[in-house]
């Protein structure tokens, strides 16, 4: 209570300068009637005389050698922290360059990444499960990939009308289907063999004539008659003598 | 201003004229490494030529510019001793001055347009500091009252006059009587520790007081004749 009591009966009063006022007093800064109030206040209140005390002492005393020690520490102190502040400034500054540096690059090869992806999606390459197999074929059958039959020949330039079409065995195999094209994919002739060739007729080896191109192909079949292999189109040509 | 009045009681000196304005507030800091430190010229000699006055209109013109940092450089670097002096001296706290004196700079840099040039840039960084030490002592003071510390104890035979007073008669009496029973100093101390929130080591420091105990002897004293004269005074109403 006593303290409370102190602190009430002491208070700068309403009509007291404020701190503000007092330093442009001192400064010599209030002139006319503003600087007549403000001196005939200080003469005669106890709170704004001792403020103002303080302020000319506070900044006008010399520093002691006491005090002296403990400005040069502050200074020092000061001046750590300042140095210590444009270090951290200059670190965020680099920080952010090296940043700018790198993000740049490094998210322009993430675009191109989610590029690529984006394109082998759409051309469908794909890896992952297997398509499903057809309503048709059981669990437990035998699942072969559409696989080629390598031609052996005929093939590309021939000095006398080939004999017959050769080709490798397919596995599983049980027939195969040879065929002679024109270029246009018109069949000329077609037969069937569980062999891995097939002799010409004559009258088809008569149709090989110098310079004329002609295309063959063969196509396997399995036991059940289902299509497993073909070798796509194989062309040879009578080189004119 | 021609008409200087300044109260006798309190000893002040004749304020400053304008002609001595420039190294009026200036302390002087002889053999000191910190003076060294300020005069160390690190900016361009065209900045530190001009006047603190001349820093600031032109940091004003271009607060933006590259420049900018270095004029305020200047205007901090001349000041620094002297700042750390003044919260040293405001707080009595050696260890806080550093930290203070920084906040005081923050604040000047952060509110540098509100400078009027019809002031002394030193005085109006004293106004900042003198803001910033009050309300580190009244923050300090609320924690000191929640642990229900009363740092000066005159003892219970002293103790209960004042503290008995109306809140309503406080003022009135309490003034009426300081003017009456206590001596000059007592009057600053008390008005300065109770009614300004100012430490007691920083009044000790601040108004150069020399006795063994500074300005709690003062503290003590005042209290009790304080004290003594409210009793007389309810012993007379």
């Amino acid at each position: 209570m006593e303290r409370e009591n102190l602190s009430a009966a002491l208070a700068p009063g309403a009509d007291c300068l404020t701190l503000e006022q007092l330093g442009l007093y001192a400064d010599g800064a209030l002139t006319g009637a503003e600087g007549t109030a403000a001196a005939a206040h200080i003469r005669t209140c106890v709170n704004c005389g001792a403020e103002l005390l303080l302020l000319h002492r506070v900044t006008s005393t010399p520093v002691s050698a006491r005090e002296s020690a403990i400005v040069d520490e502050g200074v020092l102190a000061l001046a750590h922290r300042a140095a210590a502040d444009a270090r951290a400034a200059e670190a965020t500054q680099k920080s952010s360059t090296r940043l700018f540096r790198w993000t740049i690059p490094a998210l322009a090869a993430l675009m191109a990444v989610l590029l690529l992806i984006v394109v082998v999606d759409r051309l469908n390459i794909r890896g992952g499960a297997a398509p499903p197999l057809p309503a048709s074929v059981k669990a437990d059958d035998d699942a072969l990939r559409s696989q080629a039959v390598s031609a052996r020949a005929p093939l590309g330039d021939q000095y006398e009308p080939p004999q017959r079409l050769e080709w490798i065995a397919v596995p599983h195999a049980s027939r195969y289907r040879a065929r002679l094209m024109e270029v246009d994919r018109h069949e000329l002739w077609s037969a069937s063999t569980t062999a891995t060739q097939i002799d010409l007729p004559s009258e088809v080896r008569a149709l090989s004539v110098p310079s004329k191109t002609l295309l063959w192909e063969v196509t396997a079949f399995d036991a059940s008659g289902r299509q497993i292999a073909e070798s796509g189109a194989q062309a040879f040509r009578l080189v004119p003598r | 201003m021609t008409a200087w009045a300044v109260p006798r009681t309190f000893g002040l000196p004749a304020p400053a004229s304008k002609s001595r304005r420039r190294s009026c507030c200036t302390p002087v800091m002889p053999g000191s490494s910190a003076a060294g430190w300020l005069d160390d010229q690190t900016v361009s000699r065209s900045s530190s030529d001009l006047s603190d006055d001349e820093l600031v209109a032109q940091y004003r013109l271009a607060p933006t510019s590259g420049r900018s940092r270095q004029l305020l450089d200047e205007l901090m670097r001349r000041h620094h001793g002297r700042v750390v002096a003044w919260c040293y001296r405001l707080t009595g706290d050696r260890e806080a001055a550093p930290d203070l004196a920084q906040d005081v700079f923050l604040k000047a840099y952060s509110s540098l347009e509100s400078f009027r040039s019809d002031s002394k840039f030193t005085t109006w960084l004293y106004v900042i500091a003198r803001n910033r030490c009050r309300d580190e002592h009244r923050a300090r003071a609320v924690r000191v009252r929640e642990a229900e510390y009363e740092p000066v104890d005159v003892g219970q035979d002293w103790n209960g006059g004042v503290a008995a007073l109306a809140a309503r008669d406080a003022r009135t009496v309490l003034r009426s009587l300081m003017d009456e029973v206590l001596g000059e100093t007592e009057r600053v101390v008390m008005t300065l520790h109770y009614g300004h929130d100012v430490p007691l080591d920083a009044i000790t420091t601040s108004l150069g007081l020399t006795n063994a105990s500074g300005a709690k002897s003062y503290i003590v004293s005042a209290k009790r004749k304080l004290n003594a004269a409210v009793r007389r005074w309810n012993a007379r109403t």
